[in-house]
This record gives C-alpha cells, structure tokens and sequence, in this order.
C-alpha cells in the first residue's frame, strides 16, 4: 500500500488515545489540522528544525519530511515531526 | 508550574496538563488526564532534554562535556596576563580545575594544579623565582615542568628525584598560553590557527570572564539573525529613524552588515572540524537582472571556536569554561595589517571600566543596578549597552548562569544554534565509543575562513564561495 499512495494528496489522521479523526488537505499540516480542532501538542519553528512536534506513529507509514530525526529512527516508522511530514499511507495513527 | 504557558496538577498516578498558546492567538485551556507513565513519555521529545541540557553545559572532570573538552588544547591566559620573566603567577581555571600559571626566569611558561602538592596550598601566591615557583609554607620550589627542585623541610633526594608535581603541557602562541590537561596519553597534535601568524601589531589578544556558562555565549555567537537588532548601535545606528546605515567601511566592525535583513535564512554544513553555516540576506542589487542575495559565512571548530567576520579582519572568539558557571571568553582580532586595540575595546564595549577590568579581565554586572543598563540611552541607543562584547556578555548574563534550555522555542533562524548542540553531542558520543572526538586530530586549521557579506546570484551555492572550509584533512 505505501508503494501507491500519493503524500502529495489529502490523508486521515486517526488519534488512538482521543478518539478522534481529522483529515490533512493537501495544503495543509497534521499540525495545523491539530491545533485548528484545538488539540494540544508541543510545537515552535514550524518548519521541521525544532522537534517540539514530535510524537509516536501507531499505525501507517510516516512521510518523514524534517531535519531533526536520524536514519535509523525515520526508518523505524514510529514517530513523526508533525510541523511538515506527511503520510505515506491513506490512515495514520498518532498516540495522541 | 512546568512554564509559563504549561500547568501541571494531579498526584502519584494521574496529571492534569494545562497548555495556554498566548503567541498564536489559541488561548484554548486544554484538560488531559494522563497516566503518569504516557504523561512522562509526552515530556521526550526531540527538542533540548534536561538530560542533554545537562550533558552540553557540565565541563567538570568526570561529566562527558568534561571528557570531552578534555580531548582538545586549550587556552588558560593570554601571553600578556604573564608580561616578563618571573612575573607575578596567575590563578587560573578551566573545566573545573584550579591551575596556576607562571613564567620562570628563562621566559618558559609552566602549568600546575594550583594547589601545593604538599599540603595545598595555593601556588598562586608562591614567590617566583631562580627558574620556578616555590610555595609560601615550607618552601617547596617546581619547574614548569613539575620537577621538584627544592623541598626544604624534607632532606630526602629520593623524594623529589622520584616524584613531581601535576603538570601540564603549554605551549604559547597568538598571543595565548594554550594547555592540555587530558589523559597523557591521548594528547593531540597542537593546532595552528591563522592567528598565529604576522606580526603582533596585527592582532589585539582580548580575554573577558563573564558569569555565564559557556553555551550560552558560544550560542549567540552563532546567531546571525541577532548580529541586525541586538547589535544594531553598531550594525545600523540610523535604526530610530527607520533607516538602514551599512558600516562595511569600518574595517574591524563585526556588526557591519552590507543589507537591512534581519530575518536571514540559513544553511549548515557538517565539517571536518565542526561545521560552517551561511547567513542569506536579501541584496539591495541584481546580478545581471538576475535575483542576488548577500551571504556572510561563519565557521565553528569546536570545541570552543568560532571565526566571525568583519570587512578587513576576522575574529577568532574561544568560549572556554572556567567551571559550569564561569566562562574566559578569548577575542582575537588578526588581519593583513596594523589593528589598534583602543578601536577594538571601543567597538566591542570594553573601554568602560564600570563594565571590564583590564587588570583582572572579569567582566562586571550586577542585577542591582539592572546589569549596567542606561535606560535614558535607550531613547538613542537600542540596547542601553554599548559595543558588542558587551551586548552579548551581558545578555548571556542576563539569562542565568545556566538556561533551562527545555524552555526555548526555536525558529528556523536558530538552525546554526540547534547546529552545535548537535556537533557537541556527538563530539561526547564519539568519546563515550573511544573515538577522537571532532577535528582534534587536525594539525593545521588555516584553511578555515569566515566570509564577510558577499554578494552573489541567488542561484549559485554559497559553499563555492569557501572551498577551503571543506577540505578534507588527514589527521
């Protein structure tokens, strides 16, 4: 599945420990989807230096697009900087 | 209270956590009920740790900064604080070590553990003299090697033919006495800088003790985009009057900046040294029609250095730590011809003595006189301060001797900062492996220059501008 799906393109991201569901537009950010419907996550630059967002992937496959994170992490799968990285998968879960 | 913007309440086993975003117009009050095992999780994040926080400014002998630190030359005071021969000897510390320094009757220079391996006493008020410094209560004489020359309450030769006193490697050039108090057998190769070379009217050597760790001054020095505010009586003295003034003419003027930008983008690059990192600002001017932008490129060297540039000099600034809380910051000016040290006291804020004392060096600031500041300057002048060296002590002053560095907010104009929090954490890495740490195995580091705002075509890579930055040297 990660093989096909776009990143570019909208995605659904599910909240494990709120129960919630959002959807990330194409031009927009998990981070801006999150703090729109007013849900409280750490974050500062903005622009995938800082590392304030960084949270834990439950299911689906991170498109990891920051600077702060190291090979070996980005290719464990289980967190995300959610200020610019996208989804490689229709459905992310974030431990949120 | 954890900030000002983040609330905890709850017990043993559950938290409330409170976040308020004043900044972003979100005043949204948020109530979680945490178990305290995910709530302590939610705290790890990839931003500064308490644990990394503590790992980057903690220099004592048994700390991994400290280990470090201790894999590097470093220097411990410049040639001046110990003027002749049999000079007064000079108390001096570094990474949480009292030494005493003194030059002996041949002009050699000599580094102790400050107390008397007797019965420690300090060295620092021995009497110096006949080719060594002997300690005030019973008289025990030591070269600047350690060797025991005299033990005069003590008739046994075998003792002092077969002990000697700590001692410590020096070397003096530049201006600096430069020591090694690592493991004696992971000693370096002693670097060469640029600064050691030309005559001595081409360089002013400044020291300043400042009450900061230091990485909060190794930090600001690292910061391009304060260099335009912070700076501003320096980098552009017409900002009351909303107007920008370059001052790229003034020779040794680190604050000179050739353009009004005061939001720079920039770029690091990992070296084999450090790093460098480029400041692009917007250009007044085109290129042939073309998009230009003004860089200005700063190399780091660690574990201590940074080359800052300014239009005909560059300066070479060590913040190197006394202890976790003090800091001898070392201001080398150097350039291609005679630079005055009255214009470099001026520019960087050092000729008021309320603020510097050249004798001792120590840099002076008091919270109750509000750090020094002139608040009816302010009405002319922007910081209340005046020169650099003095703007950037007393803001790293201002901040505590230790920030909490899990408070911060960074942006993307503090890249080059995040940038040495990270080279210093893997310089600790590869000691904790048994590694060298970073660049302590290069012999000559004159290749490595700052560039002073250039402009260029928007297209082009500013890394073709300092080619040499990135050579590759073998160790």
């Amino acid at each position: 599945m990660s093989g096909t799906f776009d990143p570019n393109q909208s995605f659904e991201v599910k909240l494990a420990r709120s129960q919630r569901s959002l959807t990330v537009s194409a031009e927009s950010s998990i981070l801006d989807e999150l703090l729109l419907e007013g849900i409280d996550v750490g974050f500062s630059c903005m622009s995938g230096m800082c590392g304030s967002c960084l949270v834990s992937v439950l299911e689906g496959v991170p498109d990891h697009r920051d600077e702060v994170l190291t090979h070996e992490e980005r290719s464990q799968g289980d967190c995300i900087i959610l200020c610019c990285s996208r989804s490689r998968t229709p459905v992310l879960v974030l431990d949120l | 209270m954890i900030s000002d913007q983040c609330y905890l309440f709850g017990g043993v086993d559950s938290a409330f956590f409170i976040r308020v975003y004043p900044n972003t117009r979100m005043f949204h009050i948020r109530l979680y009920c945490f178990t305290r095992k995910t709530f302590f999780q939610d705290l790890e994040s990839k931003m500064i740790s308490a644990a990394d926080n503590e790992t980057l400014t903690r220099v004592g002998p048994s700390t991994p900064m400290g280990k470090t630190m201790r894999r590097y030359w470093h220097p411990i005071c410049t040639s001046e604080q110990l003027p002749h021969p049999d000079c007064d000897p000079l108390r001096s510390k570094l990474l949480g070590e009292s030494f005493v320094v003194f030059r002996d009757t041949q002009g050699k220079v000599g580094v102790l553990d400050e107390y008397c391996m007797h019965r420690g006493v300090s060295l620092a008020i021995g009497r110096v003299e006949g080719g060594g410094i002997r300690c005030l209560y019973h008289g025990w004489k030591f070269a600047v090697d350690g060797t025991i020359m005299e033990t005069p309450n003590h008739a046994d030769k075998c003792f002092s033919e077969r002990l000697k006193a700590p001692s410590y490697p020096a070397h003096e050039a530049g201006g600096l006495i430069w020591t090694y108090i690592g493991p004696a057998d992971q000693q370096p190769v002693f670097p060469k800088f640029p600064f050691f070379e030309g005559s001595d009217e081409n360089r002013v050597v400044l020291r300043i003790n400042t009450h900061a760790n230091y990485l909060q001054l190794f930090e600001g020095g690292v910061d391009s985009s304060h260099v335009g505010i912070l700076h501003s009586n320096l980098a552009n003295p017409t900002w009351m009057h909303d107007s920008f003034t370059s001052m790229v003419e003034e020779d040794y003027n680190p604050g000179a900046l050739s353009v009004p930008d005061n939001c720079p983008s920039l770029e690091c690059e990992d070296t084999n040294y450090g790093y460098h990192y480029v400041a692009k600002r917007k250009a007044a001017q085109q290129i042939d029609g073309r998009k230009a932008v003004s860089i200005r490129v700063t190399p780091v060297i660690l574990p201590t250095c940074r080359i800052i540039p300014a239009p005909a000099f560059q300066f070479f600034v060590f913040e190197v730590p006394q202890d976790d809380e003090w800091t001898s910051t070392y201001l080398l000016c150097h350039g291609p011809k005679a630079v005055s040290r009255n214009d470099i006291l001026r520019i960087m804020g050092l000729d008021d003595e309320r603020f510097w004392d050249q004798a001792t060096c120590q840099f002076n600031a008091i919270w109750t006189n509000r750090l020094g500041q002139n608040r009816t300057a302010m009405k002319e002048s922007w910081s209340g301060y005046s020169g650099i060296e003095q703007e950037d002590a007393i803001l790293a002053i201002s901040m505590g001797p230790i920030v909490d560095r899990t408070k911060e907010h960074l942006v993307p104009a503090d890249s080059a900062v995040m940038r040495l929090r990270k080279r210093l954490l893997e310089a600790v890495r590869m000691v904790q492996k048994g590694e060298e740490p970073i660049g302590n195995e290069i012999a000559d580091l004159c290749h490595i220059k700052a560039l002073v705002d250039t402009v260029i075509d928007a297209n082009d890579d500013w890394r073709e501008q300092v080619m040499s930055n990135r050579e590759k040297i073998a160790a």
